[in-house]
């Protein structure tokens, strides 16, 4: 690749980009906009690279004031949103260890409350014409007062304040890095920094009425002290000066305790949104949101087709489909024979899929897998998953032309399905490769036993869905299940292996309504990249495996294959209610 | 054994005990060479690792007793740092130590428990020597199943708010150990100093690997560094990752030879501003390594400023 043209599917750390690219990347009408722009508090809940980061780049104030420029409008201060990273140096410090309890909340809330104010000064900067003439003594004199720092003079007001911000900080850590263990000094709380620090930004005119929306991303890796002292914060629930956006990973996150002992609580004193997208269907969000994405992606290297022109589906595929809705009607039509027009197409549109696999030889060899239908099902609504084949099918195809003509540097045709076969194939072998050598070397608390769990667990859900999409049963293409009989108390090996799975980014879950009782069950959803080396079908349909936690268990511990029981393990909407 | 160098004696030495052939060998030579009053010994307590390492520290522990040398044994745990930090402290602090005192024999040292020391011994201003005794050969794997990486307590430097991060590895033969560290601090900035030379594979399992598994990563510098010298992974470091530090928070780790984990520390010494990190594995190989080949040793003074000695040897061939 050559500077000139960058892979318009780069899926790095969202940090990386620009503030034009995350203007130009980011789709707003999807991603929770309402919630993120709100006085409300709110918890963003999703694994890597679902987009919490991205969500909270784009609403930061400088990312927004680009976009006003670029759209030629007048920045609108009526919502501050302030972008507050936890993955930092300081926030891994552990000092905190070492301290009496009490010193270590305070020096902890400290930090905490230093990088808050900190990159919030440091936004601000960038609105222009912020201090009126005179504004800036009183102001400088007023904070300095308020949290007792000297803020030097002789350079523009926000730079000395991010300097005297950054003072305190350092003080601290220089204390840290000591020999004592009794350290004293007057340290920033909410109460004494961040209130009235925002308080004094209110007097300025263009932030009189401005809410201060503080992003905080990563909260998972604050400390305990940290996460109760912000979830105190989130529990103030006075939402008139600011409010707390926290992003999270599932998996790792934090309590809800604060630093009083309480709670707080969903709906009450935050809004969830998971970011995490559960069906991937064409019309659903996520297949929206996919589309979107991959759209203005093409439009960055000035390729104007759309994402299904540019990923097509295989000609062989195509060609199979046909003939298996062909041969769908027919059974439809003879199993159904005063069934409606509807009713037929519903079945062709359910079995369709599953006939093509079942047809095909057992000798052939695996079904081609390309289209952009299928690219979105593979990511298992997970955006990063989505790039990532985009990112190596769009270098595979550059090298290719370029083996032929080195001087090539863009190329704007669409991605050859034998390309997008071979990709697909490349990195769900890469996946299964991860699960099978890697695991105890890549994820956290995972020892060499339980990554050969989680491999056995995962080939023998693969093989159980293979039985069920080479059967004729009413749910063949299920690759969803839920987990019957499982009491984490007595089931906790169960436990640790399917956490090292979602923590590896293996297996997604989601909470969906039970059939039977109405309540609240745990669909899992194993990352659909696995599925097209076993020969599956990624996409599924809207249906889930109930399977027992001890024969899981057995499965994941033993090697025991799950057994297939046919209709009786699936739990499914009736028989022509429709798919997903 | 006739090596070319002669250690300077000192009253203590300083070193983890391990079930490894290499530690029971080099201490050895050193109770011969070093002729020390005291050893004070730490080992690990988690799963087997005491049970592994309890011939070694036995016969260790009986030879003493031949030689008339004190033994001070402190148990200490991957699972609780802060106590493992706090048995370092106090089982050193109150040990009487004159500048040039101690040997520390870093051979089957983690790399934790190598800055702890130092940091300890440097607060009592005691002048070490080093020892890092060489194995023949490693085992098929060294090390598995990752803790979350972390900062070593009293080594997080000076932070500064609103700076990027650039995370400087040392790397070594586990090239997804560094994906890890990679994965855990999102580093704006990466730096990877691959070590030369061709011993036990390096080209092909280290530096190759590690410069195809981040030719993506947006920002990534390689550089090479000899983490067997001391004054080589220093002089790297000064050469390729000091003048990072004016602009990023820097945070530093080894993955390579030990030596290079000490060299880590003396370039932290004269740049207190990074990090030093340390990427724990809950597991380890029994057969981590087999034989002895050679000792590497040197010099360094501990003084507030933290000198390095250049004109220490450091490099020692042994000659059968």
């Amino acid at each position: 690749m050559t500077s000139r043209h960058r892979n318009p599917f780069e899926y790095e750390q969202a940090t990386k980009f620009t503030n034009e690219e995350l203007v130009d990347y980011y789709i707003e009408d999807f991603n929770y906009s309402r919630f993120v722009s709100s006085k409300r508090n709110v918890l963003l809940v999703g694994e890597r690279g679902t987009g919490k980061t991205m969500t909270f780049l784009y609403h930061s104030l400088p990312v927004q004031r680009a976009k006003a420029q670029k759209s030629g409008e007048e920045f609108d201060p009526t919502t501050i949103s302030i972008y507050v990273p936890c993955n930092t140096p300081l926030t891994h410090r552990r000092e905190h260890d070492l301290l009496d309890p009490l010193t270590a909340a305070l020096i902890s809330e400290h930090f905490l409350v230093t990088s808050i104010m900190h990159a919030t000064a440091k936004a601000i900067e960038v609105i222009a014409d912020l201090l009126p003439e005179g504004a800036e003594d009183d102001l400088r004199t007023e904070i300095g007062y308020v949290l007792n720092i000297d803020i030097p003079k002789g350079i523009p007001f926000f730079r000395r304040l991010s300097l005297a911000l950054d003072r305190a900080s350092v003080q601290v850590q220089e204390a840290l890095n000591g020999a004592q263990t009794d350290i004293r000094g007057s340290f920033f709380s909410f109460n004494s920094g961040l209130r009235p620090f925002l308080a004094c930004l209110k007097q300025i005119p263009v932030l009189q009425e401005s809410h201060f929306s503080l992003m905080i991303d990563d909260a998972h890796l604050l400390n305990r002290y940290q996460i109760r002292a912000l979830n105190s914060w989130i529990a103030y629930r006075d939402n008139a000066m600011f409010s707390i956006k926290v992003a999270t990973t599932r998996v790792d996150a934090p309590t809800l305790e604060t630093s009083s002992g309480g709670t707080i609580l969903e709906g009450h004193d935050f809004t969830r949104i998971d970011l995490e997208q559960h069906y991937q269907n064409r019309t659903s969000v996520f297949g929206k949101l996919a589309r979107e994405i991959i759209g203005r992606r093409l439009k960055s290297i000035e390729v104007y087709k759309t994402p299904d022109e540019y990923f097509p589906p295989h000609p062989a595929y195509t060609e199979g489909m046909e003939e298996a809705k062909r041969d769908a009607e027919s059974e439809a039509k003879q199993k159904f024979p005063c069934g409606t027009q509807k009713q037929w197409s519903d079945y062709v549109y359910k079995y369709a899929p599953a006939i093509y696999y079942r047809e095909r030889s057992p000798r052939a060899n695996l079904p081609p897998y390309a289209g952009f239908d299928l690219l979105v099902h593979l990511s298992t609504g997970v955006i990063r998953n989505l790039l990532d084949p985009c990112w190596h099918m769009y270098d595979r195809m550059i090298s290719e032309v370029r083996k032929k003509d080195p001087a090539v540097i863009a190329v704007r045709d669409p991605i050859p399905p034998h390309i997008q076969d071979e990709i697909i194939q490349e990195r769900s072998k890469r996946k299964w490769e991860l699960i099978r050598h890697e695991l105890d070397k890549t994820v956290e608390g995972c020892s060499r036993q339980q990554a050969r769990f989680v491999y056995q667990l995962l080939d023998n859900l693969a093989v159980l869905f293979k039985k069920r999409l080479l059967s004729e049963i009413s749910e063949p293409r299920a690759v969803v299940f839920t987990i019957s009989g499982f009491d984490e108390a007595s089931h906790l090996e169960l436990v640790d292996i399917l956490r090292i799975a979602q923590k590896a980014q293996i297996i997604y879950t989601f909470p969906s309504a039970a059939k039977d009782s109405g309540k609240r069950e745990i669909y899992y959803v194993p990352n659909r990249i696995l599925w097209p080396q076993r020969g599956l079908d990624p996409q599924g349909q809207h249906a889930r495996v109930s399977i027992p936690a001890d024969i899981l268990l057995a499965a994941a511990v033993n090697n025991v294959e799950i057994p297939f029981q046919g209709d009786d393990q699936s739990n499914e909407p009736d028989l022509f209610a429709g798919t997903d | 054994m006739n090596l070319t160098y002669s250690l300077v004696q000192t009253d203590y030495i300083v070193t983890v005990a391990s079930w490894e052939e290499r530690f029971l060998r080099g201490m050895s030579d050193l109770l011969r060479e070093v002729n020390p009053k005291i050893i004070v010994m730490f080992f690990y307590k988690d799963k087997e690792f005491a049970q592994w390492s309890a011939q070694n520290r036995e016969n260790l522990k009986s030879n003493c007793k031949r030689l008339g040398i004190e033994v001070i044994e402190h148990e200490l745990t991957f699972a609780s740092p802060s106590d493992a930090w706090r048995i370092i402290g106090s089982s050193l602090a109150d040990i009487p130590m004159n500048p040039g005192d101690v040997t520390l024999d870093i051979s089957t040292m983690p790399r934790e428990a190598i800055w702890s020391i130092c940091h300890v011994l440097r607060s009592k201003q005691a002048s070490l020597q080093y020892t890092y005794h060489r194995p023949e050969k490693y085992g098929d794997w060294l090390s598995r199943d990752p803790g979350r990486p972390r900062i070593v307590y009293k080594q997080g430097g000076i932070q500064h708010l609103g700076r990027l991060t650039a995370l400087v590895i040392q790397t070594g033969y586990d090239v997804e150990r560094s994906k890890q560290l990679v994965r855990f601090f999102e580093p704006a900035k990466l730096y990877l100093g691959l070590q030369t030379g061709e011993q036990y594979g390096n080209i092909e399992q280290n530096k190759n690997k590690h410069l195809s598994a981040f030719t993506r990563h947006g920002d990534m510098t390689s550089f090479d560094t000899d983490g067997y010298s001391l004054a080589g992974t220093v002089d790297s470091l000064k050469k390729h990752v000091a003048p990072l530090t004016e602009e990023y928070n820097v945070v530093i780790a080894s993955l390579g030879p030990k030596v290079s984990a000490l060299g880590l520390y003396v370039f932290k010494m004269s740049h207190a501003s990074v990090a030093l990190c340390y990427a724990p594995s809950n597991d380890v190989n029994r057969a981590y390594s087999t034989g002895y080949q050679d000792r590497l040793a040197g010099y360094l003074a501990m003084d507030t400023v933290g000198i390095l000695d250049k004109n220490s040897p450091e490099r020692l061939s042994k000659q059968e």
